[in-house]
């Protein structure tokens, strides 16, 4: 039997670590309930209303319902920006733990008059009954010239960092399969 | 090879994933107040739907001057309390509580609303928003539950009422509360305490509330001034030169050290508790600077100290060596039999649901271990907290939470006034209790807090001695420089007999605004067996004896507390290195000196280091001359080594340094005599006679510490340091000069025919010359002589009977180790 390359010896070695890592990392207050925004940046005219559509998982360990789940905003212009709750505000329906749900609309932002161009910054949580916090997001809401906006929550939808990783890695992984199906065929 | 490169590619995979868990937080992290909601407490009373809801501030800042400005249930506003809601500052994590009533008509039981509170508070200069939401099903209660929401709802309205009456002042507004509860169904009486600011009301169910109507402004009010008093620069006024006799009755001899007056002992443990209930509300920047100078000091402090009612709980047998809070505190009760005045201490613990729960056995106990008290966190902000009792800290503090010679320091209003406080304060172990008789307040507090600890310490990082002894309006950050000096740590007693009236602090008295209001910080002194004097070991001064041991001995006088050597812990360092220490004395140290030690000098007992004294030593050359008739002369060099104390040191606390005197002085043991003898004397008595004296010999002579009483080869120096600028040689001893170096004489009688002979009788006086000066410069260099000194020396040949002249002159001296002008003294 031969050795192993060295250069093998170290991707045990550090693929030991990181795996050791992915079992036993816990990430803060991710795990158990979370939300996944269509777009983290919108757009919406002085006046008007920009609403963040965006799905929910449920990682509670236990079955919820839409309103048990609470958003909490902080960190904005409170003389500019008013932050609403939709989650849950019209229909009641069950989110199993463990599941995610389809894309609702869960909150919106009125603004104030402002100036086009300007940019309002917001901090968002997502509680559930039963104390669970999700990941603090910081989302954008654009000023934007023309006729009043609402409702559409317009703009293009802006990957999330953690979306972008996610997908980096799948493209890497594709490009270097492909490179080496063309190596050994 | 293939199932080589797939586990490669698993690898990869693994580390792409490890790294989007690993950076999900880091992306999202968030700085600064967050806040969330906890389980409310809700139903419908009385046709109004209540909720009791309980904020948390999750985040990782303090959110300042926060405000609820609006709630809504549903399409419903809340009908009470009156909008906005301030809730003043709010540390993370914390909780706060809303007591919120709604109108209960239109609403369907059984279905759920949202319950939205948005408001602002403040992260420095900057106002931000915060939106809340939670879902709340409408609910009938039963009549527990109601009891509970009763409560609360009592207990919002007392807040909302002392908001409301704060304003009339003291006592006004404690009789306008007195009346409000007395008016309230939920409280089964209610009475204004001993103290006519505080109000205790006993709720139906027994709970008790204690409400504070308490001033946080305590500003300076001795004004700027001189102290009464003539001041005292030197305590000891150089005197004349004893005769030597006496100069050797007062050498230091080990076992002989004078019984000093001691300052008592350092705390046996070396952590420390400093609390801070409302960090923004009273001096923020206390702590840390305490914090700082105890650290430097040797001191550590307690990890995850806290002032909520289980972080107090926890302090049971945690052996604390120093421990402060600072917090409010209220003696309620009228002083009777059945009403006897108890202490209460506002914990962090805001009264909550969530606290209720896990307290409300300590509350409901007789007598109650914790009691709900009102009092502001804010100007005109009030809050219901938690209160710890004495009945609390018998119950929690075991003997062991607070160390042997421990000091605890309750910078809380009429923290000294309970008896049963500070009994079962001491019964947990505490030594030293400081504590105010009355109310207190910043920056009143904060100030004299510093200034205890300062000088316990001999910090010297706050306010500074002056001279003459001007009472500054506000005492500046820092230490006194030359010629008053920084001070070295004195004991607690010497705090408060002299530093509070120098510095206007500690006592606090002013007729015309407060109608005699007189509050000042009292120390209950340690128990027998106990004894907690001071935070540091304090040198005051040293002195040497070079007549004992190979090396001599230094003796160091000051504060050090008993011999802690037992714990390998004590020692004291001499130019950086480890002295052999003799004998340890609370208020002596003996150490046996090194041959040539000198330098900086410090004891260390348990890692707290004292103020550093100098040993100053001066390895200097002295050039004798003698010429006698003739040619006859002597020809010598005193190698001198000289080393002292010689800085102006503080007897007293607040007093400027005065001057080391009458300390006896000899030199070093390495110090050397080297003479030599020379020249001839001849004489011609008659024509006949020829007599030719010849005078010769060298070599090298040592010191002895005895009075020379016959020759030999040895030599005496014996003087006096009369103060830090002036040493006086009384004399030099070298007697035997006549043996070492002989006469020799030849007598021819007729011319030509000579017979030679060898003295043995003395030419030159008694060998011994002095005294004289020596002058030190501010550097402590000795200073030469303006002109060389000159001494009859008086000869006494067989024919040639004479007086001769003797010389003495150096150059200037520099010493090692020179007194540091910045030094503590």
């Amino acid at each position: 039997m031969n050795a192993p390359p060295r250069w093998s010896k170290v991707w045990y070695s550090l693929g030991g670590v990181l795996g050791f890592i992915l079992l036993t990392a816990t990430p803060a207050r991710a795990d158990g309930i979370a939300f996944q925004l269509v777009a983290s940046t919108l757009t919406a005219t002085s006046n008007g209303t920009a609403t963040f559509t965006g799905t929910i998982t449920n990682g509670s360990g236990a079955d919820l319902n839409a309103t048990d789940f609470f958003f909490n905003f902080f960190n904005y212009d409170p003389t500019s920006i008013t932050p609403n709750q939709l989650l849950g505000t019209s229909t009641d329906f069950s989110v199993g733990n463990g599941t995610t749900t389809s894309i609702l609309d869960l909150f919106n932002v009125q603004l104030g008059t402002a100036l086009s161009g300007s940019t309002f910054p917001i901090a968002v949580q997502l509680q559930d009954a039963n104390g669970d916090l999700s990941a603090i997001e910081t989302l954008d809401i654009v000023v934007s010239g023309g006729s009043t906006g609402g409702g559409g929550g317009g703009g293009t939808p802006i990957p999330e960092p953690a979306s972008l990783l996610l997908l980096g890695s799948g493209l890497a992984l594709v490009a270097a399969w492909r490179k080496r199906f063309q190596h050994t065929h | 090879m293939l199932g080589r490169s797939l586990s490669k590619w698993m690898l990869s995979i693994l580390f792409l994933g490890a790294l989007w868990v690993l950076a999900g937080p880091i992306l999202s992290a968030q700085t600064g107040p967050a806040f969330s909601t906890s389980t409310p407490l809700s139903g419908i009373v009385n046709d109004k739907f209540i909720v009791i809801l309980p904020i948390e501030n999750t985040g990782t800042g303090e959110a300042d001057n926060v405000s609820v400005t609006s709630a809504t249930f549903g399409t419903l506003t809340a009908v009470e309390p009156l909008l906005p809601i301030p809730l003043g500052p709010w540390p993370a994590p914390s909780p706060k509580q809303l007591v919120l009533q709604f109108s209960g008509s239109g609403l369907v039981s059984g279905r759920r609303y949202l319950l939205t509170i948005r408001g602002t508070y403040n992260t420095g200069t900057t106002q931000s928003g915060f939106s809340l939401n939670r879902f709340i099903q409408v609910t009938t209660v039963d009549s527990s539950t109601e009891a509970s929401i009763q409560r609360w709802i009592a207990l919002d309205a007392i807040r909302q009422e002392a908001e409301s009456v704060n304003g009339l002042g003291k006592p006004d507004a404690a009789n306008a509360m007195l009346a409000f509860l007395q008016s309230r169904p939920e409280f089964s009486s209610a009475e204004i305490s001993n103290d006519p600011n505080t109000v205790l009301a006993i709720m139906s169910d027994g709970l008790q509330v204690v409400v504070s109507f308490d001033s946080f402004s305590l500003p300076d009010l001795i004004p700027a001034g001189t102290v009464s008093g003539s001041p005292s620069i030197a305590f000891d006024s150089p005197k004349t030169v004893p005769h030597k006799s006496s100069l050797q009755a007062t050498s230091i001899t080990t076992g002989s050290v004078p019984a000093q007056k001691t300052d008592g002992e350092f705390p046996a443990s070396p952590t420390f508790r400093l609390l801070n209930v409302f960090p923004n509300f009273s001096d923020g920047i206390l702590l840390p600077a305490l914090t700082s100078w105890l650290s430097a000091e040797g001191y550590t402090p307690v990890s995850g100290a806290s002032a909520s009612v289980d972080g107090l709980k926890a302090m049971n047998g945690s052996n604390d060596g120093i421990f402060l809070i600072r917090t409010h505190g209220k003696i309620v009760g009228q002083g009777t039999a059945n009403d006897p005045r108890v202490f209460a201490l506002w914990t962090s613990d805001v009264a909550t649901t969530g606290t209720f729960s896990s307290f409300q056995s300590d509350a409901y106990a007789t007598p109650p271990l914790l009691k709900f008290f009102t009092a502001e966190i804010a100007p005109n902000i009030f809050e219901t907290h938690w209160a710890i009792t004495p009945a609390f800290v018998t119950t929690y503090w075991k003997p062991g939470t607070f160390s042997k010679n421990s000091l605890v320091y309750m910078d809380v209003c009429k923290s000294d006034f309970d008896a049963n406080w500070k009994k079962a304060i001491t019964t947990a172990g505490a030594s030293l209790y400081a504590g105010w008789t009355d109310d207190t307040g910043d920056p009143f507090a904060a100030k004299t807090a510093r200034l205890v600890f300062d000088r316990l310490l001999g910090a010297n990082r706050y306010c500074p001695e002056t001279s003459p002894k001007i009472i500054p309006s506000r005492c500046a950050v820092g230490q006194a420089g030359s010629a008053i000096f920084a001070q070295r740590p004195f004991s607690y007693a010497a705090v408060s007999s002299t530093e509070f009236a120098a510095h206007g602090l500690g006592t606090y008295a002013n007729v015309s605004g407060n109608n005699g209001f007189t509050t000042a910080l009292a120390f209950t002194p340690p128990a027998p067996g106990l004894s907690f004097g001071l935070l540091a070991p304090s040198i005051m001064n040293m002195q040497v004896d070079e007549s004992i041991g190979n090396g001599g001995q230094l003796t160091i006088f000051g504060s050090f507390g008993t011999d802690p050597r037992n714990t390998g812990t004590g020692s004291v360092q001499i130019g950086g290195d480890d002295a052999n220490i003799s004998s340890w004395d609370p208020g002596a140290i003996v150490v046996n000196l090194d041959p040539g030690a000198s330098g900086d000098v410090q004891v260390n007992v348990r890692g707290h280091q004292s103020n550093i004294a100098q040993l100053t030593m001066w390895q200097g050359q002295f050039n004798f001359q003698l010429s006698g008739p003739q040619a006859i002369h002597e020809t010598t060099t005193y190698n001198l080594n000289i080393r002292q104390d010689i800085r102006k040191y503080r007897k007293v606390i607040h007093d400027p340094p005065g001057e080391p005197s009458n300390l006896f002085l000899t030199v070093m043991r390495s110090s050397t005599v080297n003479y030599s003898c020379g020249g001839s004397d001849v004489q011609t008595p008659s024509p006949q006679i020829t007599d030719t004296d010849t005078w010769t010999g060298s070599g090298t002579w040592t010191p002895v510490y005895t009075k020379l009483s016959s020759p030999g080869p040895y030599f005496d120096v014996e003087g006096m340091l009369q103060d830090s600028r002036h040493i006086q040689i009384v004399d030099i001893s070298a007697l035997d000069v006549i043996a070492a170096c002989p006469i020799t004489i030849v007598l021819e009688n007729p011319p030509g025919a000579p017979v030679t002979l060898t003295s043995s009788g003395s030419i030159y006086g008694a060998g011994i010359f002095g005294p004289f000066g020596l002058n030190l410069a501010d550097s402590g260099t000795i200073l030469p002589p303006p002109s060389p000194l000159q001494f009859s020396a008086p000869f006494a040949l067989p024919i040639d009977a004479t007086i001769g002249l003797a010389t003495l002159q150096w150059d200037s001296i520099t010493p090692t180790s020179p007194p540091d002008p910045n030094s503590a003294r």
